[in-house]
Formats: structure tokens, sequence, C-alpha cells
């Protein structure tokens, strides 16, 4: 494993809107055995089927390919937390 | 209907007006239906004016009998129409442009497209490039002292623009693009109007009578300084919320914030200075989604979307972003929610600064960013006073990232916070950026939303787009400059 490959960071889950409840749940198990933590979800997002948290990059890097494989039904996308700014002065 | 196969006979007289059917479906025979003969003339059959595109000519109903000619390959006519008529005929998907004062024109097209002049030509415009038809030059002092019965700056810059529309809409039949980089007049201080020139500019007139009230709009940025006497008052807690962690709330210790809520939803008659709201009516709700330094994670600005679209906002304002590679895709997070919204019946139009990493003065572009590049955000670009793209504006430079509309984006004047003004000094000042240019337009389609509440998110989008004023090409302008009902 790399250096600084455990250091946490935030990213984004999309669940997939039209999977079923259990589906759901499973991937949210799935998710937390990969050491997802989605304890700072807003309400709003949680409300819309996303959960924001911390993972570590490894684990980040395992899920989003798992992902983008297929291998995590019910699950869209996983998604690093960027950061946006401000487009205009100051 | 038909078209004759006569020579070519030049008209009687100039019109007074074109009309243009923008509705490709629609005929211009249609258009006209109740104000021209039913079938051509029997005398005066149709011209070949230009080229391989033939005009059909009818009698007019009005009591001159006047001459009207019909070009449906443009859904075009020239006629002469009185003042009663221009206003029945005027709608969403018909443009009525005068015809009239051709020797105040010097032709806007700088840079002359080869085949504007044989299309100017044919509608009797003014071929691009050359000098006007008739006789003495356009006398701005005169104008000036003349108090009655001679346009203002407004109505003659409105004109100019009219006639630019024109072209560009028969340009687009052509399958041509606009001429692009059209130089425009410069909108300058002008005394007699209470209005900021990024009010101007987009078509908002003094006395209007919509102002965006009983619309929501939302500007999640850094939040907004309450005390500010243009908004003390004024913004009800129930419709502020911060999403950034720490920050219990709106306070704006940045300036961003402050700046766009007022780009929005300044009031008619500030504190001082002249408006620079562009819906003072709407009803302002305040996400504050980036922090002091003008940052904020995409977890708090998707969360403040889906509040601000909860808490009703038909229209929300991002004037935040971050760079997108060439080729790269859009932000998945961002198009989720907007699909979820959708899905879930919480119609709102999302509007989205196109970026700043353009230096186009050292010839490099930079594509838009996100989330403005997701399909279901419209990308703002940002425009000087002169309408050029302002030198940082992001473009569209790939199929990801398309730009949608411009608006004013280049030393903005708007409200900022209190706290950071000097003592004494007026809480106000001018900013650049598409951070500008973004609430710029949610304050127009607030004005939309208004006027036409009926229209979906989808639907208000295609109207903004559709009536966009065309101001070169699509890369750099995205459809143009956004305009008023």
């Amino acid at each position: 494993m790399k250096r600084g490959s455990l250091r946490p960071m935030k990213i984004i889950v999309c669940f997939d809107d039209a999977a079923e409840a259990k589906v759901l749940s499973a991937a949210r198990r799935h998710l937390k055995e990969a050491g997802f933590e989605s304890a700072s979800t807003p309400s709003e997002l949680a409300a819309m089927g996303m959960l924001s948290g911390d993972i570590s990059a490894a684990g980040f890097r395992q899920l989003q390919a798992a992902s983008r494989a297929g291998r995590l039904p019910g699950v869209a996308s996983v998604e690093a937390d960027g950061t946006q700014t401000i487009q205009g002065d100051p | 209907m038909k078209t004759a196969t006569n020579p070519p006979t030049p008209p009687q007289s100039t019109p007074s007006h074109l009309v243009i059917s923008l509705d490709d479906d629609t005929p211009i025979a249609e258009t006209l239906e109740g104000l021209i003969e039913t079938s051509p003339s029997a005398t005066r059959a149709a011209s070949r004016s230009m080229q391989t595109e033939s005009a059909e000519v009818y009698r007019g109903k009005s009591e001159s009998h006047s001459e009207v000619r019909l070009y449906p390959q443009f859904n075009v006519a020239t006629l002469d129409l009185t003042a009663a008529q221009v206003a029945n005929l005027r709608s969403p998907k018909v443009l009525v442009v005068p015809n009239e004062q051709r020797r105040i024109l010097g032709w806007p097209v700088e840079t002359p497209h080869p085949d504007a002049p044989s299309i100017a030509g044919s509608l009797n415009m003014p071929p691009s490039g050359e000098p006007p038809v008739q006789d003495e030059p356009f006398d701005v002092d005169q104008l000036a002292e003349e108090p009655f019965g001679l346009p203002d700056a407004a109505l003659l810059q409105e004109y100019i623009l009219g006639q630019k529309d024109a072209l560009d809409s028969i340009l687009r039949r052509l399958g041509r693009s606009s001429p692009p980089d059209v130089s425009e007049p410069s909108i300058e201080a002008d005394a007699s109007t209470d209005l900021e020139w990024h009010l101007q500019a987009v078509g908002i007139r003094t006395g209007q009578n919509f102002l965006g009230n009983g619309v929501k709009v939302a500007v999640l940025d850094t939040g907004l300084d309450l005390a500010h006497p243009d908004f003390a008052g004024r913004v009800s807690a129930a419709n502020c919320r911060s999403f950034v962690p720490g920050m219990p709330t709106v306070n704006d210790g940045n300036g961003h914030g402050t700046h766009c809520c007022g780009l929005v939803n300044g009031p008619v008659s500030p504190h001082s200075g002249r408006r620079y709201g562009a819906a003072p009516g709407a009803e302002l709700l305040v996400g504050k989604v980036l922090d002091d330094g003008g940052s904020g994670y995409d977890s708090g600005i998707i969360a403040s979307i889906a509040w601000a679209a909860g808490a009703g906002a038909r229209v929300i304002s991002l004037s935040l972003g971050s760079p997108r590679r060439v080729g790269s895709p859009s932000a998945v997070a961002y198009e989720h929610i907007a699909r979820r919204l959708a899905r879930a019946g919480l119609d709102c139009l999302l509007v989205a600064a196109a970026g700043n990493e353009s230096r186009r003065s050292l010839r490099r572009l930079a594509p838009v960013g996100n989330p403005a590049a997701c399909p279901s955000f419209l990308a703002v670009a940002a425009v000087d006073r002169s309408r050029r793209v302002a030198d940082f504006s992001c473009a569209q430079l790939d199929r990801v990232g398309t730009l949608e509309l411009s608006a004013p984006g280049v030393a903005v004047r708007s409200s900022v916070p209190t706290a950071l003004v000097s003592a004494g000094a007026d809480p106000y000042a001018a900013f650049s950026g598409t951070s500008m240019a973004t609430p710029i337009v949610a304050g127009v389609a607030a004005l939309w939303r208004q006027t036409s509440p009926a229209l979906t998110s989808v639907e208000l989008w295609r109207e903004l787009v559709r009536r966009a004023r065309s101001l070169g090409p699509r890369r750099d302008y995205g459809f143009g400059m956004v305009q008023v009902p």
C-alpha cells in the first residue's frame, strides 16, 4: 500500500434510486465494511439518496473501481467530495 | 400558397418593419393572417431578389394597401405596420423589427459575414460595411436636444440590436453561423437612467412592472450581510441556512455572496446609487455553502440545492465551480441531484457560472468547469460593457461543457458587506467574474417566472436561450445575452 493511502478523504455516494430497499441496504453494508463513515451526511442529501462522509484513500479507490465495474449493486456512483470556489472577485 | 416566377421588381417603397417567425413550424404567411390578402397580388407577382430565394408579393389589408413581401425560405416578411399591429404581432414566436431610420445605422457588424450583403440587401437592410442608405449621419447632439419624437439612446440601441437579431435569425436559417464577435454600442453611463449598465444590457427598463414578485430565488454562495441597508428586514430567517461546518449563520465574511444576492435581489431604490438588482420583487433564499475564504465542499452545496428546491426555489444561482479539463466528464453528483429533484417534482432552474480560467488576451481558452458543465445546469459566460466576452470567461471547448447564455460580468456594481468597507463608505463595489453574470441570469429567469408562471424549467431554459440576443460564436457566448421577457 502506498504511503498516505490511509489518509481519510471525503466522498459522495449516490445510490441508484430505482434499486429495491433490500439492495440499498446491502450496498450500505458493503460501504461500511469498506470503512466508509457517513455520519456527516446532511439530512437533505440523505433524502435525495446520497451520502457524504469519510473513507481512506485506498477504500475510496476500491469502492470507485467496484462501482464503475458494476460490482456494487444499488450504488450509482462513488466520487470524491470535491471543493468548489467562488468565480469572481474578491 | 404559390410562388410566381415573374422577373424581379423593386419594392414600391421602404417597408416599415421586418417580421420574423421564430417558429419554423409556423409559415410566415400564417403569422400574418388577417394582415394580408389570402393570395399573392394578381398584378405584382413575386420577384427573385437574391440567388435562389424568391419573394412572394402580397397586398396588405391595411388602408394603404401597401406591398407585403414574404420570404418563405427564411420565414420573414417586409411590410408596413401600425403600432397597434406591431403590438398584436409581437409574441415569443414572432420578432418584429423596425425597418426605418436606416440613416442612423453604422451597421454594427465590423467583420462582415461573406454572405451578409446579399441577405441584408434582399430585406432592404443596409449591407454590411456599407454606408447608410440615406443621407446625413446620425447626430447625437441633435438627438439630445430634441425634446420629442426621437428615440432615446436605449431605444436606438435596441433598434440596432434588433436589426442584428434579424440578420442572425436569417443566417441561422441558412445554416450559417452568426458573424463572429460583433462590435455593438458600449453601454455607457447615462444620467437619464436609474439603472446600472448590467440591467440595461439585459433589457430591464425603469418602471417595468415585473420585478420577480412571487418567485423564490436561491443564491448559494458565501452568504449575505443581513444588516446591509438594502437587505435589512427583507430576508426572513427561515430563508437562510448555512451548510458550512462550524458556521451556524449565513453571515458573509467574504463579500462575494452579498454581491451575488444583490445582483439577484437588490431593491428598486437602493440605499445609494442606481438600481442593481435584476429581480427586486423576488423572495430571496440564502444558502451559505462556501466559507469566508470562498471555498466549500460538494456535499454541502448539493445538500443546499436540495434544501432550496424543497423550500420552493424556482431558480437557483450558483456562482461557484471548479476547473475541468477538455473532454473530462461533468460532475456526477450534481447531475444526480438535478435529476432527483426533477423526479421529485421540484421544478427549479439551475444556473451556474461557466468559470474564469480563460486568459483570452494570452490566447488561452479553458473549458466550462463544473458544475456548469452538467447537462442540467445552465452555464453562463461573462461579457463586458461592450458586450464582448470577458478575458477570463470559460469557453465551450467540448461536447460536455456547453455554454448557454451570456450576461454582464466585468466591473458589475452590487452590494458588499458593510463590515468590509471603510467606515462611512457606501457598501457597494464593482466585481468581475462569471460569478456576477450568473445571478443576473438568475434574476432575469425570475422575471420570466413571474410573467410566464406556467413554464416548466425545461421550457424556461428553452425560452431564455431562444430569446437571447446573439452576440457571437456559441463557443464564447452561448446563445447570447440573456433578455427579460
